[in-house]
């Protein structure tokens, strides 16, 4: 990869053609797709870029390393959630359970409904199209047998005991160990993650990476995009003179990015969606070892229809003991079996809508509460996890919901939940992993931050390429929709350019 | 915002031993990366830690210590409940940075040798 060096001693300015903000999917395919015409793009990252032999020493290390906030950005509302974005070129990809889904065809549908002329702009065939080039570009397969370890063969097992659809995972990975390493950076490298897959092409296409670089603003002159505003590694100022710039640096930055810019025109910022997950833990009465296979190798695919989308969740050590009962001996007890514990987890897709802003001292500010129906989802989804443990042979299952038994031996008890669990978000104990919908992509411009060809609608030169312009969540992992779509936008980049 | 303050660091020592009284070393690069790496919000909250619980854990006998933790980590307020947990949080990376230590320093002495 070409990464550019500067000395972190002084300000600097510099010129590009095409400066792409944020190296993780939504940058790395932008970048991509603008080197393949020739425009040779410069991405400026803020986190740094890590070697895989230095990656996956703990929980710890990773979270403080690669996670933005030590994973603990939080949400501000009645219960504040912990959303998770990796920073690290490569972006979240790093960090990531290389979890791979299209985008679904009735996600689409109801996109067009709302915008028929995205149905024009942007149609499924061509998301479809280009959602293959980027299967076979990162060699996306469902996880083998051999690789899936047990706690991933249990989730199989109870969904097959239930009745549930369920399926190996389809993962961006060649040569996978199976380590369950993933969320901590693949310590043998074989997560196709961007650092090591699309900015590697486009490095050879003449792309530039700057890591440790945060972007401040974009500069413009109230109608068109000439470049960035930046601060080094050092912390001197840093300008970049370019022809476009593109912003892919996630459904919360990028939307600070506008806002810092005088970009404040609504609904900048607004319509933040989620997909916030809940866990249950179980225990086994034969060692599970969650800390080997696949870190997300299984998952059930019979709820999605519901917006509950389950999948086999690995936890390191640290993280995995955080989820363990109690406090003091009972926990080192606890511990002292964490072999024996299986994890699954939750993606809800709420219908919730939050809010971007910017807060103190310009970092984001994210206002999220989930409504009435998506808690309903969630405690079904918590009854769910805990019966599919049950169907797989657990002795006794931890919903770790708030109110409700700490310890569930029996199907019935765990059916009980989806009637009698609370509908309070500080009842369950949640992590937000996919963020959309901050800079919506629409053909009016009262209601979009962004033309359905991903450009500002009141700047020229301006693109957005990320999660930001999805118009809802996907209710699915949205990092091959992300990759799709970035594509597009730099192709549209490209095209106006010549 | 400025470093852990070394009472500030016994409290919450004092805290981690309540939650997981098996041995830990804590080491100071460990306090640093925390410091370094947590977000506003996990600095204060680790403060009101240190603070509410592990200035006054203290003063409890040993054996009433973790039946108040635990008590408090099942209580009805939403507050005492997320304190546990984030004391909880630290615990275990704390107790997870040491092992890994000590594995390095194991197997780059058996790299050594």
């Amino acid at each position: 990869m070409h990464i550019v060096t500067l000395d972190p001693s002084k300000g600097h300015e510099l010129e590009a053609g095409v400066v792409v903000v944020g190296s993780g999917p939504a940058g790395a395919a932008a970048a991509f797709a603008v080197a393949q015409a020739g425009l040779a793009p410069l991405v400026i990252e803020e986190g740094a870029l890590f070697e895989p032999s230095r990656l996956g020493q703990d929980g710890f290390r990773a979270l403080s390393q690669l996670y933005r906030d030590l994973g603990g950005s939080l949400t501000s509302g009645p219960a504040p959630t912990p959303f998770l974005q990796g920073r690290a070129v490569g972006g979240t990809s790093v960090m990531n359970g290389a979890i791979s889904w299209r985008l679904p065809k009735h996600v689409h549908e109801e996109w067009c409904r709302d915008d028929p002329s995205l149905e024009g702009s942007l149609p499924f065939d061509l998301v479809e199209t280009v959602t293959d080039e980027v299967e076979t570009r990162l060699n996306i397969r469902p996880t083998p047998p051999g690789i899936a370890g047990r706690n991933n063969e249990l989730l199989a097992q109870g969904a097959q005991n239930l009745g549930l659809e369920h399926r190996p995972i389809s993962r961006n990975v060649r040569g996978c160990e199976g380590r369950g390493q993933c969320i901590e950076g693949c310590p043998a490298g074989r997560k196709l993650s961007m650092d090591r897959s699309y900015l590697e092409a486009a490095s050879v296409l003449g792309a530039r990476v700057l890591p440790e670089t945060t972007v401040l603003a974009v500069e413009h002159d109230g109608r068109r995009a000439r470049g960035i505003i930046a601060r080094t590694r050092g912390g001197h100022p840093l300008r970049i003179r370019a022809k476009v710039v593109i912003l892919a640096a996630s459904a919360v930055q990028t939307p600070v990015l506008l806002l810092r810019s005088g970009l404040v025109r609504p609904p900048t910022g607004f319509g933040f969606q989620a997909h916030p997950g809940v866990s249950v833990s179980g225990f086994f009465e034969a060692p599970v070892e969650v800390w080997r296979g696949a870190t997300q190798g299984h998952e059930v695919i019979g709820l999605v229809h519901e917006g509950i989308k389950i999948e086999a969740l690995g936890f390191d050590r640290a993280i995995a003991s955080t989820r363990l009962l109690g406090v003091g001996q009972r926990l080192e007890e606890a511990m002292a079996q964490l072999a024996h514990y299986a994890f699954f987890g939750a993606a809800i897709r709420a219908r919730a809508r939050g809010r971007v802003s910017v807060g103190l001292r310009g970092k984001p500010r994210v206002e999220y509460s989930l409504l009435e129906e998506d808690l309903s989802k969630m405690r079904r989804a918590v009854s769910v996890l805990g019966q599919l443990m049950l169907a797989a042979g657990a002795e006794r299952v931890f919903p770790g919901v708030h109110g409700f038994a700490a310890e569930v031996r029996h199907p019935v008890a765990m059916q009980a939940i989806e009637r009698t669990g609370r509908l309070s978000p500080r009842a369950y104990q949640s992590v937000i992993t996919h963020m959309f919908g901050t800079a919506r992509m629409g053909s009016v411009r009262e209601s979009a931050v962004v033309r359905p060809d991903f450009r500002h609608h009141d700047l020229d030169r301006l693109y957005v390429a990320d999660s930001s312009v999805f118009p809802s969540n996907t209710g699915v992992n949205p990092q091959t929709s992300i990759l799709a779509l970035a594509t597009l936008c730099g192709r549209e980049v490209a095209r106006a350019q010549a | 915002m400025i470093g852990w303050l070394q009472f500030e660091r016994v409290w919450l020592r004092t805290l981690i031993d309540v939650i997981l009284p098996g041995p830990i070393d804590v080491r100071p690069e460990f306090w640093a990366e925390l410091e370094r790496a947590s977000p506003p919000l996990l600095r204060i909250g680790l403060r009101i830690d240190a603070w509410l619980l592990g200035s006054w854990v203290g003063l409890l006998s040993v054996q009433r210590r973790e039946l108040y933790l635990d008590a408090l980590s099942r209580s009805r307020f939403y507050l005492p409940r997320q304190l546990v947990f984030t004391a909880k949080l630290v615990a275990c990376f704390a107790r997870s940075s040491q092992e890994t230590d000590d594995a390095h320093r194991h197997f780059g002495s058996i790299e050594g040798s």
